[in-house]
């Protein structure tokens, strides 16, 4: 894998070298994984983290065993007739309810013909607060904004998103600058903010053209004034970062501690992305060449709409991943064409070039909300319209649940039904992209935290 | 003439009629001494929990010297509180005292509240609240506000009025803090160089940078990193000495405008922070400044705070909450669904003390301070313990406003701040009624005992009820409420009577007192007897029949022949002549007991004598209302004025008499008086320096045994003349309210009245209007029965007689009462629906061989309204015994209470006035230690006319 990102180092900048490429895409899923996250200085544990900080693990929670006619666990084959047995905030065993017994003391909570399905993953979440406070546009990029101090999980639209089975949150600044601050990965319930931690920073939000534009001159009017803005900005955390590896390695002194360049620094260990608001391929080749490619950074396109996905190949190879939405379909007006926009990015084609791209694969594939710009709890409803334009089924959970906790780095946590993760899961009626679909039970941290009154609206 | 104002203000203010709970302040009736004791009758010393009873407060040079059950030492002068509460002077957490707006920077530590604090204005509503330290808030809106300040709320010493100027910072986490104005500063003289720059956007504008921009300004201001994150490594804030530039990347020209040695004090722990945050994730940033700044932080109105109460404890945060009401005003809010309204929790200090914080309470913005106490009870009311309410205005709210050494408790050496309450802190009726400042009192209420509470175990109030617990609130002489543990308001004069038992005054259906002779006994009945004239209302014979209950009589003089004398109801216990007068007329005696053919002719031409006189009566008022809408000119008559027949009486002419008052102004009264029988009608005219007030009526007069007395409005009160006539001087005191009595000596200038404006006033005139008929006073009772304003009264015994009476007077439609009717005792029974009230005297237990016959019970079984009365002068006294008398021989005692109240105000068309105890009835009552009728029972107060006229608790003692 870091083979592949050091060929990309000296970089392709030319439009005809990216054309360069097999005449025909290869096959999407062709076992193990189709785009490998290019992040190789992510330390290897969280324990390693230096300016990241992890949320708490293990908490308390009852035993529980929880039996459904299906259980989708997304990184294996589906379980008919299983269980999943959680107790303190993690997944203990899953398997067939004949092979696995109910251990003592634990509560049989027996779902029937439900599907039991990982709790969901939010790339691009503005509803972790009460308050939508999110977007203090006045200087072009702030480095010292934190969404962390602003998370409250006992109003409405979070709640909402617990019914709407989203269990993990990245909660992001908004896009009216063109650097909004730190966003934080949040469970979507917990006792507290602090108990529903998952990683802070989860990302840095950068934004490029479109929203932070403003014709009034007072900030960024133009890409490459934007881009300079954060550029610079990001080189002074790269030189900061610098000289602490240079101390580090005993070639310097200590640098002097500075809070805002300090979680700057955590870019460039890898220990956290970005989340670039980017979109249409003139940007998302920006977003390629000027972060990814030459800044080095762990990079995650959280918007790619429009014709972004023309970019697919020369992201899959930077291994740039794509949480694509909150829009779905692009009408392109040149072919008359309604373009279904996460099924281009996973599979590729044509797109306008002479020929044929390869396409991300059913592990770079990824699907958000920009809650409340989509109603957090219909997350599943854009994958089910992804699915409509062409996005296999398959693919379509994993976009909402792996793939997601894969691009952000905390796969080893959520994402999946895995013994050792984290007991997050909702308890549906029927297929969770099935529109009919609704969630019964919710469960986080092991915690059952939403059950749906039939007497009642869902939320 | 410069006087002459003055003079009309002196007359004005006292004698204006004084309201509920009206303020008098007298700021400077400052103590005898600044030394001296005050005797409480409860002394609260601000911890919550010590509340001493019959406890002295001394006081020394202006500080507390000792607080307890001790005698101080005999020279000090005492102020005696009573039996009244005592407890620390008010502190309050917040106010809107400062009036100053918020400036459009939105950092500025360096504002001092205290600069916009008006030390000259007097701050009645506060003293009137108790309130005697006073927060100051810099402002309400921006981000850094400024400095708060605790001052005394009055004093004389404007710097020792001062507790503190450097309070706290206060900075805003709410949405004040991220809506500051952009500031526009032009350059005066613009130039290429110099140009004109756009208005400045200040930030933050979002929340997400509220912490950001503090801890920039902090690590500025401290010339030290602050870590961004608490559980990072303090090891990486080394040196911490130089200023870091790593705040914000504004360049604007007021950014560092301000002073920041306020934001370094709080960095280093010599200032506290006040943050003001309303919602939970607001509380959470200050939560986490806090953390990182490790600075002493009072929270200001975290009206969201039960989810974080635990973690803000922990971090030892206190709190100041205001309760969010409007009591007696509109309160805005939620009329825009789609704005979002900030959902006020009335729990808030509640939960926020459960867990542990310190926290004080004030009213809302907008409340006036004088209601403080209540909006502390209010959080007593949503969960608060008391004693930590009680601390929210003492010691807690002291504390967090970092002045507790000097203020909020009453301990030796703390300032003597303290105020006098008329009854528990947190009652709703409770008052402050005076306020000391380091031994200084600064407010003083006066109070006007107008309102009356009587509370007993339980009230019959006539009307057939009975009211547990029961309270009679009295003004102005009527019933203002009766109810179940009314609350009382403020200014009442309460009377406690736990055990005892209330009842309406009872009324003596056939009475002589106050016709007593003197050598001839009492007089015979006439139906022209003006008994209301004749009778005084202070006859020493009225008041042991007033200590038995018995406030209403119903006087006649003794019956002879078929039209006996008429019946006049009178007050036992009232205060003036006006007062005892209930009815000149309520009834007229008759005799009959005639049996036989054509018998009932005489009462017949009786009553068609009675009824022609009446019609005459109501022809003419019918006339005279055509006349007055213009209908029916009628013939000119003219009317000789009256004859000035009274120039030989001892009183009628003109009298002038000079006043001295207060030894500064001299007023001449004229006084213009006519004599009617004892009425003395006229006119007062005074003259200040040569200039004459306009003349007033006498509103009553009466001339009696030599004495005279005048009552008159004089600038809105009542003044009073009285005095002894005798050879033309009239000598005696006038009173003209709080002014106090001044002495008065008048001599007769003329002995013919000047034809005072009250007389002249149109009886008939020459103007065309109907002749009034003639007052006939032989039948005027009759005229007013047949108006049904009176009853006949017929004493009548055979069943024969009885029954005649009975289909003559309904047919006629005549009220009417049966006077000892033995005949219906006879087993002959009245038609049915034929019920008349039958009156009782005492006799109505007798012996029939060897059984015992009870009438009235007899009578009240038939379902006939009995009525008592005694018959007797003396003996009136004894009418509720000889009513318990009959309850021991069977007669139900809810009918032996009617018959001595409501019956008998019904049958004589009195019960607009008394007979029960219902809004806006005389207050007439009777107070008992026990069951009314047991003999053991003692009567404890009367009250008549809304006046305690007897009072016997202590006897009882």
């Amino acid at each position: 894998m870091k083979a592949i990102a050091r060929s990309f180092a000296p970089l392709l900048l030319a439009a005809a070298a990216l054309t360069q490429t097999p005449t025909a895409p290869p096959a999407a899923d062709d076992g193990g994984l189709s785009l490998e996250v290019w992040h190789p200085n992510r330390p290897a544990t969280e324990a390693d983290y230096q300016v990241a900080r992890w949320g708490p693990r293990g908490l308390p929670s009852p035993g529980y065993v929880f039996r459904a006619d299906k259980v989708l666990p997304v990184t294996g084959p589906p379980i008919q007739d299983g269980v999943v047995v959680t107790r303190n905030g993690t997944i203990e065993a899953i398997g067939r309810a004949a092979d696995v017994p109910v251990p003592d003391g634990y509560e049989l909570v027996d779902c029937g013909d439900a599907w039991i399905v990982p709790g969901l993953v939010e790339a691009h979440c503005h509803i972790a607060s009460k308050s939508f406070d999110l977007n203090d546009t006045v200087h072009p990029t702030n480095p010292e904004f934190r969404t962390l101090d602003l998370i409250t999980l006992d109003h409405d639209q979070i709640e909402m998103a617990r019914a709407g089975g989203v269990s993990t949150a990245l909660y992001i600044p908004g896009s009216g600058s063109n650097m909004g601050g730190f966003g934080t990965i949040t469970k979507t319930w917990g006792r507290s903010p602090e108990e529903a931690l998952v990683r802070f920073p989860g990302s840095l939000k950068i934004a490029q053209a479109g929203n932070p534009e403003r014709g009034a001159g007072d900030l960024g009017s133009g890409m490459m004034g934007m881009s300079d803005g954060i550029r610079q900005t990001l080189l002074d955390g790269k030189r900061y970062h610098d000289a602490h590896v240079a101390f580090e390695q005993g070639r310097g002194e200590k640098p002097k501690f500075d809070p805002t360049l300090e979680l700057l620094r955590g870019l460039f260990r890898h220990e956290f992305p970005l989340s670039v608001h980017t979109q249409i391929y003139q940007v998302v080749l920006q977003t390629l060449t000027e972060l990814r490619l030459e800044l080095g950074l762990w990079t995650v396109i959280v918007h790619g709409t429009f014709d972004g996905y023309r970019i697919c190949e020369d992201a899959w190879r930077a291994g740039m991943p794509v949480a694509n939405g909150p829009r779905q379909y692009y009408f392109d007006r040149d072919t008359g064409c309604l373009e279904g926009l996460a099924a281009n990015w996973y599979r590729g084609g044509a797109h306008g070039w002479r020929t044929p791209v390869r396409g991300l694969g059913k592990d770079g594939i990824g699907i958000n909300t920009d809650s409340p710009v989509v109603p957090q709890e219909q997350l599943t409803l854009q994958a089910a319209m992804a699915v409509r334009l062409g996005l296999p089924h398959e693919v379509g959970l994993r976009a909402l649940t792996i793939n997601n906790a894969r691009f952000f780095g905390i796969d080893h946590r959520v994402g999946s039904l895995e013994v050792g993760k984290d007991a997050d899961l909702g308890v549906w009626s029927g297929d969770p992209l099935d529109p009919r679909s609704h969630v019964r039970t919710f469960v986080v941290n092991g915690t059952i935290c939403y059950r749906r009154d039939p007497n009642r609206p869902a939320w | 003439m410069r006087l002459l104002p003055l003079l009309l203000s002196l007359l004005a203010l006292p004698l204006t009629p004084a309201l509920p709970a009206q303020r008098a302040q007298a700021p400077d009736e400052a103590p005898p001494q600044d030394s001296f004791a005050v005797r409480c009758g409860t002394l609260l010393l601000g911890d919550g929990e010590t509340a001493l009873r019959d406890a002295w407060l001394v006081v020394r040079d202006g500080k507390v010297a000792a607080v307890g059950a001790d005698a101080p030492p005999p020279e000090l002068p005492v102020v005696d509180a009573g039996d009244r509460v005592v407890m620390p002077g008010l502190v309050a957490v917040d106010t809107d005292l400062v009036a100053a707006d918020d400036g459009d920077y939105t950092v500025t530590p360096d504002v001092l509240a205290i600069d916009g604090f008006d030390f000259e204005a007097r701050l009645w509503d506060a003293l009137e609240g108790g309130i005697t330290s006073a927060y100051l808030s810099p402002g309400r809106e921006r981000l850094v506000s400024g400095q708060g300040a605790v001052v005394k709320t009055a004093g004389r010493d404007l710097v020792a009025r001062v507790l503190t100027e450097n309070a706290c910072l206060r900075v805003n986490f709410g949405d004040g803090g991220v809506q500051a104005p952009r500031v526009f500063e032009p350059t005066v003289h613009p130039t290429d160089e110099d140009p004109l720059e756009p208005a400045r956007v200040q930030t933050p504008t979002a929340r997400i940078s509220v912490l950001a921009e503090l801890r920039a300004l902090f690590a500025d201001a401290a010339g030290r990193a602050l870590s961004s994150d608490p559980t990072s490594d303090p090891a990486n804030d080394p040196d911490g000495a130089a200023p870091l530039d790593a705040g914000l990347r504004g360049t604007g020209s007021s950014e560092n405008r301000f002073d920041p040695s306020a934001l370094r004090a709080v960095t280093s722990g010599r200032l506290p922070l006040r943050a003001a945050a309303w919602r939970a994730a607001d509380i959470r940033r200050a939560l986490q400044l806090q953390r990182e700044l490790g600075a002493r932080t009072v929270l200001e109105n975290p009206q969201e705070i039960a989810p974080l109460a635990e973690a803000a404890a922990a971090q030892g945060l206190t709190a100041v909450f205001r309760m969010p009401v409007l009591l007696g005003r509109g309160n805005p809010g939620g009329e825009d669904r789609a704005q979002d309204a900030l959902e006020p929790h009335f729990d808030a200090p509640a939960r926020a003390a459960a867990a542990g914080m310190k926290v004080a309470v004030a009213p809302w913005q907008g409340m006036p301070l004088r209601d403080y106490l209540v909006a502390v009870a209010l959080a007593v009311r949503h969960g608060l313990p008391r004693a930590q309410a009680l601390r929210a205005v003492g010691g807690d709210a002291a504390a967090i406003l970092g002045v507790d050494a000097r203020v909020g408790t009453l301990a030796p050496g703390k300032d003597a701040d303290f105020v006098v309450l008329s009854g528990d802190p947190l009652a709703i009726g409770t008052m402050v009624e005076s306020t000391w400042i380091d031994g200084r009192r600064a407010f003083q209420r006066r109070t006007e005992g107008q309102l009356l509470a009587v509370r007993v175990g339980a009230i019959h109030d006539g009307a057939g009820n009975v009211v547990r617990h029961g309270v009679l609130l009295v003004q102005d002489g009527k019933v203002k409420a009766v109810g179940e543990d009314l609350s009382v308001p403020y200014g009442a004069r309460v009377i406690d009577l736990p055990d005892a038992v209330m009842t309406p005054g009872f009324v003596d259906s056939f009475s002589h007192l106050g016709l007593a002779g003197d050598g001839t006994g009492v007089p015979n009945g006439a139906a022209d007897q003006r008994l209301d004239l004749a009778i005084a209302h202070d006859d020493p014979m009225f008041r042991p029949a007033l200590e038995a209950g018995i406030t209403t009589l119903l006087v006649s003089g003794r019956d002879g022949g078929l039209v006996s004398g008429r019946v006049a109801a009178v007050k036992t216990g009232a205060r003036d002549h006006d007062g005892m007068v209930l009815a000149p007329v309520c009834g007229q005696r008759l005799v009959f007991d005639a049996i036989g053919p054509d018998s009932q002719k005489p009462l017949q031409q009786l009553l068609e004598r009675g009824k022609k006189y009446a019609k005459a009566w109501t022809d003419y008022d019918k006339a005279l209302a055509e006349w007055k809408a213009g209908k029916k000119p009628a013939p000119a008559v003219t009317t000789a004025p009256p004859a000035d027949a009274a120039a030989a009486d001892p009183v009628t002419g003109t009298w002038e008499a000079e006043l001295d008052i207060q030894g500064q102004f001299q007023v001449k009264v004229v006084v213009d008086l006519r004599l009617e029988g004892t009425a003395v009608t006229g006119t007062v005219q005074m003259s200040v320096r040569g200039r004459d007030l306009p003349p007033v009526d006498i509103t009553s007069g009466s001339f009696a045994n030599g004495r005279a007395r005048l009552e008159f409005s004089v600038m809105g009160g009542t003044a009073v003349i009285e005095g002894a006539i005798a050879d033309d001087v009239f000598e005696g005191t006038v009173q003209m309210g709080p002014m106090g009595e001044q002495a008065f000596k008048a001599r007769r200038t003329a002995k013919t009245s000047g034809g005072s404006k009250t007389r002249s006033r149109g009886k008939e005139s020459a103007d065309g209007s109907p002749k009034k008929p003639d007052v006939d006073e032989a039948l005027e009772p009759l005229r007013q029965a047949l108006e049904q304003r009176a009853a006949l009264v017929v004493r009548v015994q055979r069943f024969a007689a009885i029954r005649a009476v009975v289909e003559l007077l309904t047919a006629e439609k005549v009220p009417f009462v049966l006077h000892d009717p033995d005949g219906l005792l006879d087993g002959e029974l009245l038609p049915d629906g034929v019920r008349p009230p039958v009156l009782l005297e005492p006799d109505v237990v007798r012996e029939d061989g060897p059984r015992v016959e009870n009438d009235a019970a007899q009578l009240a079984d038939q379902d006939l309204p009995l009525l008592f009365g005694t018959g007797d002068c003396a003996g009136a006294r004894f009418l509720p015994l000889h009513a318990a008398y009959a309850v021991r021989y069977g007669l139900a005692p809810d009918r032996a209470l009617l018959a001595l109240s409501a019956n008998a105000a019904r049958a004589f068309r009195l019960e607009h006035r008394i007979g029960t105890l219902q809004r806006g009835r005389d207050a007439d009552f009777v107070v008992f230690s026990g069951d009314p009728f047991e003999p053991t029972s003692r009567v404890l107060l009367v009250g008549c006319n809304g006046a305690v006229a007897v009072d016997n608790r202590e006897v009882t003692k």
